[in-house]
């Protein structure tokens, strides 16, 4: 405690940490309530993976493939850090969805929890886009192939179709600059963006309270 | 002390509701750890960009969603790959808007809960659905596949009147007897599929054209 002490004798932090610590949470509360938390925690340990997966991972055409066979292959607990990073993803789609749907069930969506509904169908949405962005990195025949497809899919929409296909691509084909946009989004782009939305969705929990579905 | 405890309406965030929820994310982090052990990521070949053969398939949380799309062909396309996401995120985003009663209680919902549990069976049928589901032809054009037949001479042999044939099959209801991935896969060898077949190898079509005309085969039901 002696840390704690110094740093509060300098910073004043006990106010701020003992609102934290403090804030009270009724006790129906029950495990059902579990999930966002458990999300959260998947998340974490997907920052975490992704962080040293990124010390061998290149991010070229010519050298993915390999540096994540060497990942998988080589490097000491390589294999078990790229498992937790593609098992806690699979997870994470399911944790999310089931969070959503214990929210909706207890019709926690309404007023005055719409803004929180909706930073939350954006994490949702951008976690989806961790999938698909992920998903080429390996750059093996499904990584390439299900983009081109994703991708094709994106170019149908109207009038800014063809645009958002080249954007996506960094050109017409599918090639290396396709794949670094992909790892930029995915390594950078999508967790500030997701940081962001987590911290407001946190806030407006601890601001409003947890919903009473009864 | 247990009597104290069950007259408390509220427990501090810290330790009490921090201990179970890390009882949890330790639950999590176990069965996240043993599926690293024990299950295989996926291992699969290089990419191969000049190998159109490839068949791809999405990860399982957007398989719904393209088999969605299956639904929609040709002009309609669109509607699949766009208005349907487009509008199944409005769904999601607006529904604090659309639906304002107060009522939290889910027995008291059931317009809402029966929307939603209908959604959640369609994305499950669907999800399972594309199981058995490929797609060599969402992004081939029945047209063009038609054309194929006309001009590779394919209707000297095979008929399209549904009359009984000996030899090349009548095609009038193919797309209903066959899976697209048979019908692209025998075009290619068409003896390996079937014994002594006098069906010759369409060597000169490009793997596009033969999504083409795998997708004209298609819309033949």
């Amino acid at each position: 405690m002696s840390i704690y002490n110094w740093l509060d004798k300098r910073l004043d932090i006990r106010p701020g940490i003992e609102k934290v610590t403090k804030h009270p949470v009724p006790v129906w509360v029950n495990w059902l309530y579990c999930f966002g938390g458990i999300t959260f925690f998947l998340f974490v340990l997907q920052v975490i993976t992704g962080m040293f997966l990124m010390l061998y991972y290149v991010p070229s055409p010519d050298h993915a493939y390999d540096s994540v066979q060497y990942i998988t292959k080589t490097v000491r607990f390589g294999a078990f850090i790229r498992g937790i990073h593609h098992w806690s993803a699979t997870l994470l789609v399911v944790m999310v969805v089931i969070h959503m749907l214990r929210v909706f069930w207890h019709g926690a969506y309404k007023t005055p929890r719409e803004l929180n509904w909706i930073t939350g169908v954006c994490l949702f949405l951008m976690i989806m886009g961790f999938g698909f962005t992920g998903y080429l990195l390996p750059w093996d025949q499904k990584a390439y192939w299900a983009t081109t497809v994703g991708t094709n899919i994106a170019g149908t929409v109207p009038v800014v179709g063809p645009f958002i296909l080249k954007l996506m691509r960094g050109g017409t084909d599918l090639g290396a600059i396709t794949l670094v946009r992909f790892f930029q989004i995915h390594v950078a782009l999508l967790p500030a963006i997701t940081i962001t939305f987590l911290v407001a969705h946190f806030f407006m929990i601890r601001r409003q309270g947890i919903n009473r579905p009864f | 002390m247990k009597l104290r405890k069950n007259t408390r309406k509220e427990i501090p965030f810290y330790p009490d509701h921090m201990f179970k929820e890390g009882i949890v994310a330790l639950f999590v982090l176990a069965v996240v750890m043993l599926m690293a052990t024990f299950l295989q990521v996926p291992n699969e070949p290089v990419a191969n960009p000049t190998d159109t053969s490839y068949i791809p398939r999405p990860e399982w949380y957007f398989l719904f969603l393209f088999q969605a799309l299956k639904y929609f062909s040709g002009p309609t396309e669109m509607l699949g790959t766009f208005l349907l996401p487009v509008v199944f995120i409005l769904i999601l985003v607006l529904l604090p808007f659309y639906d304002r009663k107060a009522e939290k209680k889910w027995r008291k919902r059931p317009i809402a809960i029966s929307a939603a549990t209908l959604i959640l069976i369609g994305i499950i049928v669907l999800t399972f659905q594309a199981g058995l589901v490929s797609t060599i032809t969402l992004f081939a054009s029945p047209a063009h596949g038609k054309q194929i037949y006309a001009d590779k001479g394919c209707d000297i042999c095979h008929t399209l009147t549904g009359a009984t044939t000996e030899g090349a099959p009548d095609l009038l209801h193919v797309g209903s007897r066959l899976e697209p991935e048979y019908i692209f896969n025998h075009f290619k060898d068409p003896e390996a599929y079937v014994k002594d077949s006098s069906m010759p190898k369409t060597r000169d079509l490009s793997d596009q054209d033969l999504k083409d005309l795998t997708a004209y085969m298609m819309s033949l039901k």
